[in-house]
């Protein structure tokens, strides 16, 4: 058989031919199915939200992570929401969850600084009350504002002897500082005084413990004249009982 | 023109040949319909989406012959021809006697062709049966030119060699 015959043979199945009816039939029901873009519009909100869902309706195994997802889901909106909360609202002893939950997560050394930044938020709470004159939550708002800062000296004596670190003593200066502007803006708004008697208390003795304590350390080291004049200033400052501006005067001196 | 009338002129020009290609590769006229008709649905899901479609010739062989690869895959076991399934043959001869000889002529070429390698099957069928130039089907089958020409050679004698 030579190739021309081959290929001659081969043109013979040029005649098969798909059946006329099956032709036109499948070309009509191609037609006919919905277009995937009308597919896609036809579906609604609804329909995709319970279509994401129907997953657990087959696989019932699914049904605890469900439930889990969707309490953890609630879980964070509760908490996010929450930290809107003022003193004396409903989801306000929620806020205060993972405020105490940052302030014992937190090491010993950061403890006070943490302290120190929650009464600056409580104070931030106090005062936006009290512009918007929202009597019912001034009670609570004061009362936690005082109680926050007893916890602040707390953690203020125990730094005070476990941490010796001067940029620390200086982060917490500033803080302690701003808090007392703060504090003070608050008092006029409100006309009233805040009981901040032990952590002002605190704040001294903590001063004065960091005060000595540098004045020891420094004594031993060569100073220039300039640094031997301020803490001669220092010291001073440290007879007279005026601890923070003795610190003020170290913490210039050393850093 | 709108996406059903660019449809309907692909497969008005296309349907006989992507069946006839089909067919002979799978030997069962169910089998060619399906995936003739899964090529198509294939082809009008793309104008719908929108997808350019530069050269519908080759996007169309390129659907059908993935189709009868995946067809392959799935019965794994080699199809024999039936007479049956000559019936699609259209009724065209004046006597029986012609009619006769010539499916008989139809099947041994038919089942010749199934015995040479896939690939062969596919430059035969596409250069002396739809009439497809060197450069179309490499374009279709994604290799140069050059090697086409030599499987095409091949293939010719490999079929050669079954109708013998």
């Amino acid at each position: 058989m030579t190739e021309k015959e081959v290929i001659r043979k081969i043109k013979e199945l040029q005649q098969i031919k798909p059946r006329k009816d099956w032709v036109i039939l499948t070309k009509a029901k191609i037609l006919s199915e919905p277009l995937i873009s009308e597919k896609q519009a036809s579906v609604t909100i609804g329909e995709r939200f319970l279509e994401a869902f129907s997953i657990f309706r087959f696989r019932p195994f699914l049904k605890p992570a469900l439930a889990t997802a969707v309490c953890f889901c609630f879980l964070i909106g509760v908490f996010s929401f929450a930290q809107n909360a003022l003193p004396g609202d409903l989801l306000y002893s929620v806020k205060k969850i993972s405020e105490q939950a940052k302030v014992s997560l937190a090491s010993e050394t950061e403890k006070p600084k943490v302290q120190l930044e929650l009464t600056q938020k409580k104070l931030d709470e106090l005062t936006k009350i009290a512009e918007e004159n929202r009597g019912k939550n001034l009670a609570s708002a004061v009362q936690e504002v005082e109680k926050v800062m007893r916890e602040t000296a707390e953690s203020l004596k125990k730094v005070a002897i476990v941490e010796n670190d001067g940029e620390i003593a200086k982060e917490i200066k500033e803080k302690v500082e701003a808090i007392e502007k703060q504090k003070e803006t608050v008092e006029e708004i409100l006309a009233t005084k805040i009981d901040s008697e032990e952590y002002d208390e605190s704040i001294n003795s903590y001063y004065k413990t960091l005060v000595e304590r540098e004045i020891k350390e420094l004594e031993d080291r060569a100073l220039n004249s300039e640094q031997e004049e301020l803490l001669k200033e220092a010291k001073e400052l440290f007879d007279d009982e005026n601890y923070q501006e003795a610190l003020a005067k170290i913490l210039f001196l050393s850093y | 023109m709108n996406n059903q009338k660019k449809f309907s002129k692909i497969y008005d020009q296309y349907i006989d040949k992507i069946y006839r290609f089909v067919f002979l590769k799978v030997s069962s006229q169910e089998t060619a319909e399906d995936l003739c008709s899964e090529t198509f649905t294939r082809v009008w899901q793309s104008i719908d989406k929108g997808t350019k479609i530069e050269n519908p010739q080759a996007f169309i062989y390129q659907i059908a012959r993935n189709l009868v690869t995946d067809h392959y895959r799935q019965n794994s076991k080699a199809k024999l021809v039936s007479i049956d399934n000559c019936k699609e043959i259209e009724d065209n001869q004046p006597n029986l006697e012609e009619k006769s000889l010539l499916m008989s002529d139809i099947n041994r070429v038919k089942l010749a062709l199934n015995n040479i390698k896939p690939e062969y099957q596919d430059i035969i069928i596409c250069h002396y049966l739809d009439d497809l130039s060197i450069p179309e089907i490499a374009e279709i089958m994604n290799k140069p030119k050059n090697s086409i020409r030599v499987t095409l050679h091949r293939g010719l004698k490999a079929l050669k060699r079954e109708l013998s």
